[in-house]
């Protein structure tokens, strides 16, 4: 009965800061980076954590973005320590009407031997609503300093029960399987006039990371009703189990505290079939600074016996990415 | 063995079907159709039913909100020779997608395929874009009435852009052939500015997909399906494909990237490409068997496109727009396959049939045959000891092939080989030049693989004696697979010879 009791367990992040303000940059990267740091993924590299992440530069005078991919490095001993930050993005914008010609974001990273394979949504522009996405590979055989793409189109189709926004990958292998868990976009719903996206978290399975087998339905239960949008699953295996940290936000009105983004907590004893525990999440907005109104997007990655969380602040990361780190062990 | 030969049985080059224009069949500004169409029936595509053929069609009404068109999925039904209109339906079959859908701005076409009682509606949906003007994805919806109304089997695409297929992902045509649905369709290839200022243009291209059920699918293509004409830039649309005669035909219509709506020489005309394997395809657009008018007042003088061919109680149809991309309406033509009438057949025929058949062609062989040998002798001896595949039409033997063949190793059996002797191929005069020797050996090949096929046979070994003076015979059996062993003053020798298959592959058993 003691492993049911640790397993209710709630944790105790301990947070370390933010490590990255993008703002910090917008003069000398005008053109790509002048603010948003989003979806932190991270590569160990023996003396140095390698953060992949994206970010904007300023909108056009119609208010629109677009995203691009690029990294920074912190210091293993100490995450909140940057040593160095890319001076380009390291992956293209797609060409005319490709999926992503108009935004890279997020990505997420695995070593394959001397290769690093990047996951990425990809963003174009629609008419009836904002954007739509999908998700497309690319490969890097520098240490991702740049990524070529295997393909111009996306790895992951839309199909009947995945209709659109597809979206948020977290690339995972297990068992020498590869896991993407990632979202689907199930219904736009009008909010006062506004187009808004509910999505869910889904998983496919592959033995290539390219042909890829949906498993076709949500693992993750709905806690704020049927148009709860989830994201950002990611999925870190400790202890015997995995553990999913995610976050969700309302379906309406979500641009404020009440209906914002929080951090979700799942756990599952196959990769597969999750049990949702969000009071265990553990990780709040503070009273004041660069998290006090969200904190979202989590990022978990567990180095030299310490289990960080990297994770976005106010306005989904518009101030940049912080840092916390676990009490004792996931 | 005999080494007697028919010379000239060959054809190079097997026809297409050839296609006698019946002109415009249906104008929608003449019937009442949904929100007051008056203009637009795009890509029609028919679907046989027991009483009529239905024809479903797309037009359009103009979306309000932004000036653009939406098209919509509407049918005609007509009598069985599709000489008279017996109505048209009263609203579109199928509603409008969801915001944000592949399909919310319209379905552009829809291509139906019977399934006992129901139809399946392949849909073409398309949703707008802002630095290109759309994308599109193939959906599913299911009519339970006879094609009366569809139903989505869900609110996404059933085939959408992969790595390679990067978008424009549309045009399905589906059949079940071999025990498995094959699906054409075509995706695009990045869009491009042609000139500076002007708005981007599409490429796309045909390409294959199988499926066990008709719902997922997967695609087969390792390469291009259908080789250019115009370069890589050339677009391909609308495949449509029909199994005549032992082969696939697959039309399609095709067009320059970039100034082709006003510009004839670069607008939309037909294409044909074939295949007896599903796999290797064959571009032949002289085989088309159909032009653009050259009566520069007809409907179809400018343009030609968006082709469904279908069969209805026997007969071959052609359906297709003209000018202006279906603006007035579309038309018919009617087919006429060389060969359609000609069954092949396997140790069928009598001794009194081959010596008939085989006087018949007495003078063409390029020595007579019976200055050679006893005709009705030979003709009993290869009645009882050889293969014979057989050409008929109705009840006349008009070409015959006929094989001494080996299913054992007994000649070699360390190499394992078994020798197969091809004594006589022979056509009728009138008959020729319709592919009739190519069908009687690739007959031939599969019958072959079949009784080869688990024995301890590893190589299979087929040789003939042929004229010299039969350049268009050699020229067959090169083809086939024949190369030449012994030249001497009157004859070559030929052979073939293939590695026989370990185990019985599902697809032999199919076609066998």
């Amino acid at each position: 009965m003691i492993a049911a009791q640790t397993s209710r367990r709630r944790y105790q992040w301990r947070k370390l800061g933010r490590v990255f303000d993008p703002t910090d940059y917008a003069q000398r990267h005008e053109s790509w980076m002048s603010e948003f740091a989003q979806a932190p993924s991270v590569i160990v590299f023996d003396d140095y954590l390698r953060v992949f992440f994206s970010c904007r530069p300023k909108p056009d005078p119609r208010g629109q973005y677009k995203s691009y991919c690029t990294y920074l490095d912190v210091d293993r001993e100490d995450p909140t320590r940057v040593i160095r930050v890319a001076d380009h993005p390291i992956l293209p914008l797609g060409e005319l009407g490709m999926f992503d010609e108009f935004g890279t974001y997020p990505i997420s990273v695995i070593r394959l031997g001397n290769t690093l394979r990047g996951y990425y949504a990809g963003w174009t522009r629609c008419e009836s609503v904002p954007f739509n996405t999908a998700i497309g590979v690319a490969e890097s055989s520098d240490k991702g300093t740049s990524f070529e793409k295997l393909g111009p189109g996306p790895v992951i189709p839309y199909t009947v029960d995945e209709p659109f926004v597809i979206s948020g990958p977290k690339i995972r292998s297990f068992n020498g399987r590869f896991y993407l868990y990632y979202i689907a976009g199930r219904q736009w719903i009008l909010d006062r006039g506004r187009p808004e996206p509910v999505y869910k978290i889904r998983l496919a399975t592959s033995d290539d990371g390219l042909n890829w087998e949906k498993l076709g339905r949500d693992l993750i239960a709905d806690q704020r009703g049927t148009e709860e949008a989830q994201a950002s699953p990611d999925v870190v295996y400790s202890g015997g189990r995995y553990h999913m940290f995610f976050c969700h936000r309302s379906g309406r009105d979500y641009r404020n505290q009440t209906g914002g983004y929080r951090i979700g907590y799942a756990w599952s004893e196959d990769a597969i079939r999750w049990h949702r525990d969000d009071r265990r999440a553990g990780l709040e907005t503070s009273d004041a600074g660069w998290d006090h109104q969200m904190v979202s997007y989590p990022h978990v990655v567990i180095v030299d016996g310490k289990t960080y969380l990297f994770y976005l602040g106010n306005d989904v990361g518009k101030q940049g990415f912080g840092v916390a780190e676990l009490e004792g062990e996931l | 063995m005999s080494v007697l030969h028919a010379s000239s049985s060959a054809t190079q080059t097997a026809v297409g079907i050839r296609w006698e224009k019946r002109g415009l069949i249906f104008r929608p500004s003449d019937h009442a159709l949904p929100f007051d169409h008056c203009e637009f029936a795009q890509s029609p595509q028919a679907v046989s039913l027991d009483d009529r053929v239905r024809i479903f069609f797309s037009t359009r009404t103009r979306d309000s909100s932004v000036g653009k068109f939406v098209s919509h999925i509407c049918y005609v039904d007509f009598d069985h020779d599709l000489q008279r209109v017996l109505g048209v339906s009263k609203q579109p079959v199928i509603d409008q997608g969801g915001l944000g859908c592949f399909d919310e701005h319209g379905i552009f076409p829809l291509s139906p395929l019977r399934m006992g009682d129901q139809i399946y509606g392949y849909t073409c949906g398309w949703s707008r874009r802002v630095s290109v003007s759309v994308e599109t994805g193939i959906g599913l919806a299911i009519s339970e009435n006879n094609g009366r109304s569809f139903r989505r089997i869900g609110t996404g695409p059933i085939l959408s852009a992969t790595l390679n297929e990067p978008c424009l992902v549309g045009d399905a045509f589906v059949l079940h052939c071999e025990g498995k649905f094959v699906m054409w369709y075509i995706y695009g290839r990045p869009w491009q500015r042609f000139s500076a200022g002007a708005p981007p243009d599409r490429i796309y291209k045909i390409a294959m997909a199988t499926s066990d059920d008709g719902i997922r699918w997967t695609k087969r293509n390792e390469q291009p399906l259908v080789e250019d004409m115009l370069g890589p830039t050339e677009c391909q649309a609308l495949p449509t494909v029909m199994q005549v005669g032992g082969r696939y035909h697959l039309y399609f219509c095709f067009r320059h990237a970039s100034d082709f709506r006003d510009h004839p020489d670069r607008g939309y005309r037909l294409g044909y490409a074939w295949s007896e394997n599903l796999t290797q395809w064959h571009r032949n657009d002289a085989a088309v068997g159909i032009q653009r008018s050259e009566e520069t007042t007809a409907w179809d003088c400018q343009m030609m496109c968006y082709p469904n061919v279908f069969q209805h109680r026997g007969r071959t149809f052609l359906l297709y727009n003209g000018n202006h991309f279906g603006r007035e309406g579309f038309g018919v033509a009617v087919g006429t396959m060389e060969g359609s009438d000609i069954v092949i057949r396997v140790n069928e025929a009598s001794q009194q049939a081959i010596a008939s058949h085989l006087n018949a062609c007495d003078q063409d062989f390029s020595t007579r045959l019976s200055e050679r040998v006893d005709v009705s002798a030979y003709a009993k001896k290869l009645n009882e000891q050889a293969t014979t595949i057989e050409a008929w039409r109705g009840d006349r033997l008009i070409g015959l092939l006929a094989a001494y063949v080996e299913t054992q190793t007994l000649e070699s059996p360390i190499s394992r080989t078994a020798k197969s002797f091809i004594s006589n191929v022979s056509v009728l005069r009138e008959s020729r030049r319709r592919g009739v020797a190519k069908r009687l050996m690739a007959r031939l090949l599969r019958e072959l693989d079949r009784r080869l096929a688990g024995s301890d046979v590893q190589t299979c070994e087929i040789e003939l004696e042929v004229a010299r003076d039969s350049p268009s015979a050699l020229g067959l059996y090169a083809q086939c697979g024949f190369h030449v062993i012994d030249d001497n003053q009157t004859t070559i020798r030929m052979r073939r010879s293939t590695q026989v298959a370990p185990s019985v592959s599902d697809h032999n058993t199919k076609r066998s």
